[in-house]
Order: structure tokens, then C-alpha cells, then sequence
């Protein structure tokens, strides 16, 4: 009878019982709220992180295909591409068919990568050759430099940003032979460089002289980089150094001697550092980017296995 | 006595139990309705979200947050951009597409000559000048060509336009990329040299230098460096602060004139 009536009395109690007093019951079910909590909250994180491998379709992609994702966005960039229509004005069927398209086109890239087509087939060698260094450059390409960088990389190629100049140049030679020894050849070469300096004229300077034109270069205005590429190194560096109406001492090269007799010469106007900014920027660039993708290969080749023939070791 | 003082401090505590349990599933509330709006935005069509106020207002918080910390460097925190090449993101001009949701996801995810196959790095203003495609003279005839039809009105001589504006549509193959009537092309960012918008100041040696030089802007990709859904608010959040193209297939059927994009 009084176990009945404790029993009573119990039963009419609230399940987790007076907060002030303890109560084995409640630690459990706070308990065991706690973990469910802890395991709701660490299983959301766990399956909604980025990257992580689900079942399903992340919410980012219109599909995976073993287990390589086709993003929502190039999926609508695609149907727009191919239907010449916004997305939202496109029908299921024009949508399906895109999709079906691009699960066709990553089953056959899969299958490319499967059978190493980059082993045989040059184009695909090219377009990942390529690919990778796009990669590596990408950060250079992106990154704003400072102008202070671009001031101190002007101050170090100030020769590079001074726009051309033009020269009318005449290339004379002489060639020792069986009338002319060397020694004579070059003490003609010599009066010929001394007459123009005092005044004459090229032609006669030639034809005292007994020295011909090279025929190398155009007669008239020519542009510095014209010259460039028509005379030696040696012979434009001599040039360069020339003002109006100065000649060169004889210059030795195979065989020949060369006076070069400057009729005119504008010197290539140099451009301030605010003037050349856009090519500075864009030349500073270039040459990170040559830098990172040496660095690229130098990092490549000391992780990998080379084996070189015999005969190209070093 | 001893009691009555237990009996405070385990009530203390379980009301400091008890504010934890609501500001905790207060949280989980906000962080389960964050998770769920960024999904839905993920999964909305990008063009229709502008019509959808719920998706748009997220895009604003989850889009000025992202903006602040990763665009307003180079765009300002105005979206204005500068004369050195960073376009305005707040008018209706826009290089490349016409700046739609879907447009600008597009740049965000994949940059403008980023280094990623899908950028947009169709093409670039070659350095014509540096290469000799043009001599001088002939440079200065075109600036004269650009500067004749532009909008902003300058002194040329007419018998250099003319003589530019065979070379633009001929010997310096300007038309292709900016087409015949100079309107420019979207497609490979080639900006309208009509109008007043202009990227590099517009003034005579900005125009010389981006015929002499070429132009090579960039914009860096945000895939992998950002999350899908901070992609999205962030084309959202622009596109709200901005106006799509008068071309934009958007506007077309409302009828409104067309125009072009930023030059250098």
C-alpha cells in the first residue's frame, strides 16, 4: 500500500523533477541531448564542407561523374552559349540536352586520361603543356606590382624604354687582295674615315678610296631597329656611337673592312619612367613570369626521376 | 541556511544552462538558415535571383562582407574603379557580357586572363606600335580617327581622321576586334571607342600608349579561393550596386537602346 502510494506520488512528479534537487534521470537526458546535439552539428559540418564526397550532388553541380564535378555555372554558360537565349528562357528539353552533352564530354576526357592520349598525341601534349603553364603564371598575372618595383625595374632596363631612333648610315668596305695588302686596305680605310669627318662627301669618300658600299643597308632614313637587324652586332654598336657626320675607324669583319659613315642621326628619344609605364608593367610582368615557370621546372625536375643517355649526361 | 544558498546557486545555474541551450540553438537556428539560403541562392538560376527579395538581401550581407575584403582594392569601395585600368562596376558599361548575374559569376569564378582555359582571354590590345604594325605617323593618324568619333569632343585634323580611318579599317586591323563602326565587341572585351568611358583616362596619351603598348588587364579567378555561395552573393551583390548593359538579353525585350563597353 505505501509502495503504491510512493509509486503515486512519483509518477505525478515532472519527468526531469525539481531543478534543485538531483536527479539521475535528468543528467541522462541532458546527457544524451548534448551528444545529439554534438552529433548534429559535427555531421552537418562534416557533410557540407567543401570537397567533401557525398552521395549526392553538391548543390554547386548539375552532376559528377565519378566523382569529378560539372559546375551549375559552366552548365548555364553552356546552355546560354548553345541556345543564344538567357537561362531562364530556355526549355527542360534544350537544358537536358546540354547536360547530356557535357556528361558525354567529361566521360570522354576521363577516357582520354584513362588510355594517356597525352603520350601520343601532340595536340594534347601541347594543350596541357600549355594548360600547366597558365597555371603557374596565373598569380604573376594577377598581381599588381607597386610602383616603387616598376621605378626600380625602369632604373635597371632604361635602355629598353627609349623609343627608336633613325640614322642615315653608309657601310663601306675594302677587301685586301692581290693589289691591296692588308696594311694598304687599311690605311685607305682610314684617309676614307678621316676625309668624311673633315666634310666630304660619301660618294666621293667611296670613290677616292677605292671602298664600295656593303649593300646591306637602304640608302636614306632608316630606324634604329632596321639597322639592327641588317648589320652585325659588332657594326651596330659602332653605329650607335656615331653623331651626324662622324665616321667610324675600320672595323675588321671576315675578311673585310668596314667604315661606317653616320649622314644624320637622331638619337632615340629617351621616355620618363611616367610615359613607359604600360611597357614597363607589361615588361616586369613578362619577366616574372619567366621566372616562376624556370622556377616551375627547376622544382619539377628536382622531384623527378631523370634519366638521361650516357652520352647527355653532365 | 547552508540550503537556501545551495538552492540559489543550482537555480543560478541552470539558468545559465538554460541561456546557453537558447543562444545555442539561437545560433544553430541562424546558422542552418544561413546554410539553407546560401543553398538556395546556389541553386536559384543566377538571373532570376534579382527578382527574388529573400536571396537578394543575403547577397547583400554575404556580398558587401566579400567585397570589402576582396575586390575593393583594385574596384574601391565605391565600385568605381580607377583611370588605370580597373573598370566601374557601378554603371552599365561592361567589357565583357552585359553584366547579368550570370555574367558577372562568370569574370568572378574565372578572372579575365586569370591563367584558367575558361577566363575570358580571347584576346588582347596588342602592342601595335612596339611591333611596327604602325608608324608613328600612322598611330597619330588613328588617335586622330578615335579621338573624331568619340564622345568627348576634340580638335583633329580632318585629313589625319580620314587617313586613320582607313588604317583602322585596313592596314591596322582595329575593326576586328572593335568592330567596323567602333562600337567594340563584348565577346573579347574590346571596348566601345565611341563613348566617354574610358579605362585608361581617355586623355591623348593614354589612347597613344594603348595603341603604342597594348593593354593587358587582368582580373584574378576566385574559384577555389572563395565558396560557391560567396561567388554567387558577391555577382548578386554587384549586379545590385550596378546596371546591366542596355544590350543585355535582359533588356532587349523592354526595348531599350544599345551601346558599349569601356576603352582604354
Amino acid at each position: 500500500m505505501v509502495d503504491a502510494t510512493v509509486h503515486e506520488a512519483r509518477r505525478s512528479e515532472p519527468v526531469l523533477g525539481p531543478i534543485a534537487e538531483v536527479n539521475p534521470r535528468r543528467s541522462l537526458i541532458l546527457f544524451a541531448i548534448g551528444a545529439a546535439l554534438g552529433l548534429t552539428i559535427a555531421g552537418f559540418g562534416l557533410f557540407t564542407a567543401a570537397g567533401t564526397k557525398i552521395s549526392g550532388v553538391p548543390a554547386e553541380d548539375v552532376a559528377l561523374i565519378n566523382g569529378r564535378h560539372i559546375l551549375r555555372s559552366d552548365f548555364i554558360t553552356q546552355v546560354q552559349i548553345e541556345t543564344a537565349q538567357p537561362f531562364d528562357k530556355t526549355t527542360k528539353a534544350q537544358r537536358q540536352k546540354v547536360l547530356n552533352e557535357m556528361v558525354d564530354e567529361e566521360l570522354l576526357v576521363q577516357r582520354g586520361l584513362e588510355v594517356d592520349l597525352a603520350a601520343s598525341d601532340p595536340d594534347v601534349r601541347m594543350a596541357e603543356v600549355n594548360g600547366v603553364q597558365l597555371q603557374v603564371d596565373a598569380d604573376v598575372l594577377a598581381q599588381q606590382p607597386s610602383d616603387e618595383q616598376l621605378k626600380a625595374y625602369y632604373d635597371a632596363h632604361k635602355d629598353k624604354y627609349a623609343a627608336e631612333g633613325i640614322m642615315a648610315l653608309r657601310d663601306l668596305v675594302i677587301k685586301p687582295d692581290d693589289n691591296t695588302t692588308a696594311e694598304q686596305a687599311k690605311q685607305k680605310a682610314m684617309q676614307a674615315a678621316a676625309a668624311f669627318r673633315k666634310g666630304d662627301g660619301g660618294d666621293d669618300v667611296a670613290a677616292t678610296y677605292s671602298l664600295k658600299d656593303s649593300g646591306k643597308l637602304d640608302r636614306g632614313d632608316l630606324f634604329d631597329f632596321a639597322v639592327r637587324i641588317k648589320l652585325s652586332p659588332a657594326l651596330y654598336a659602332a653605329a650607335q656611337k656615331l653623331s651626324n657626320h662622324q665616321a667610324s675607324d675600320p672595323i675588321e669583319e671576315n675578311g673585310e673592312l668596314h667604315v661606317l659613315l653616320m649622314d644624320k642621326r637622331q638619337a632615340p628619344p629617351e621616355r620618363s619612367f611616367a610615359e613607359a609605364r604600360d611597357a614597363v608593367l607589361q615588361d616586369f610582368k613578362k619577366d616574372e613570369q619567366t621566372r616562376v615557370e624556370n622556377a616551375n621546372l627547376t622544382y619539377l625536375k628536382s622531384k623527378a626521376d631523370v634519366q638521361l643517355a650516357p652520352e647527355f649526361r653532365q | 541556511m547552508l540550503n537556501s544558498r545551495s538552492l540559489a546557486t543550482k537555480r543560478a545555474v541552470s539558468a545559465v544552462i538554460a541561456v546557453a541551450a537558447v543562444a545555442l540553438a539561437w545560433f544553430g537556428y541562424s546558422q542552418w538558415q544561413d546554410y539553407s539560403l546560401g543553398r538556395r541562392l546556389i541553386l536559384a538560376s543566377p538571373d532570376s535571383i534579382p527578382s527574388q527579395p529573400e536571396l537578394v538581401a543575403w547577397s547583400e550581407r554575404a556580398g558587401n562582407n566579400a567585397y570589402a575584403k576582396n575586390c575593393a582594392s583594385c574596384h574601391g569601395a565605391d565600385m568605381k574603379g580607377n583611370q588605370h585600368g580597373v573598370p566601374n562596376l557601378s554603371d552599365a558599361t561592361w567589357l565583357y557580357d552585359y553584366g547579368r548575374v550570370s555574367d558577372i559569376e562568370r569574370t568572378i569564378l574565372y578572372g579575365i586572363r586569370a591563367g584558367l582555359g575558361k577566363s575570358h582571354n580571347v584576346t588582347d590590345m596588342p602592342a601595335i606600335g612596339r611591333q611596327k604594325v604602325l608608324d608613328e605617323q600612322e598611330i597619330r593618324d588613328v588617335m586622330a580617327f578615335v579621338m573624331s568619333i568619340n564622345a568627348r569632343k576634340r580638335q583633329v585634323d580632318p585629313a589625319a581622321v580620314e587617313r586613320g580611318s582607313k588604317i583602322f579599317q585596313d592596314k591596322g586591323v582595329c575593326y576586328d576586334c572593335h568592330s567596323r563602326d567602333a562600337t567594340g565587341i563584348s565577346d573579347y572585351g574590346a571596348p566601345n571607342l565611341t563613348d566617354d568611358d574610358w579605362l585608361y583616362g581617355g586623355d591623348e596619351k593614354a589612347i597613344y600608349s594603348s595603341i603604342y603598348d597594348g593593354r593587358h588587364g587582368l582580373c584574378p579567378a576566385w574559384i577555389g579561393k572563395l565558396s560557391f555561395a560567396t561567388i554567387r552573393a558577391l555577382a548578386v551583390y554587384i549586379h545590385s550596386h550596378s546596371k546591366e548593359s542596355p544590350e543585355s538579353p535582359n533588356n532587349r525585350t523592354a526595348g531599350v537602346a544599345p551601346s558599349g563597353g569601356q576603352a582604354g
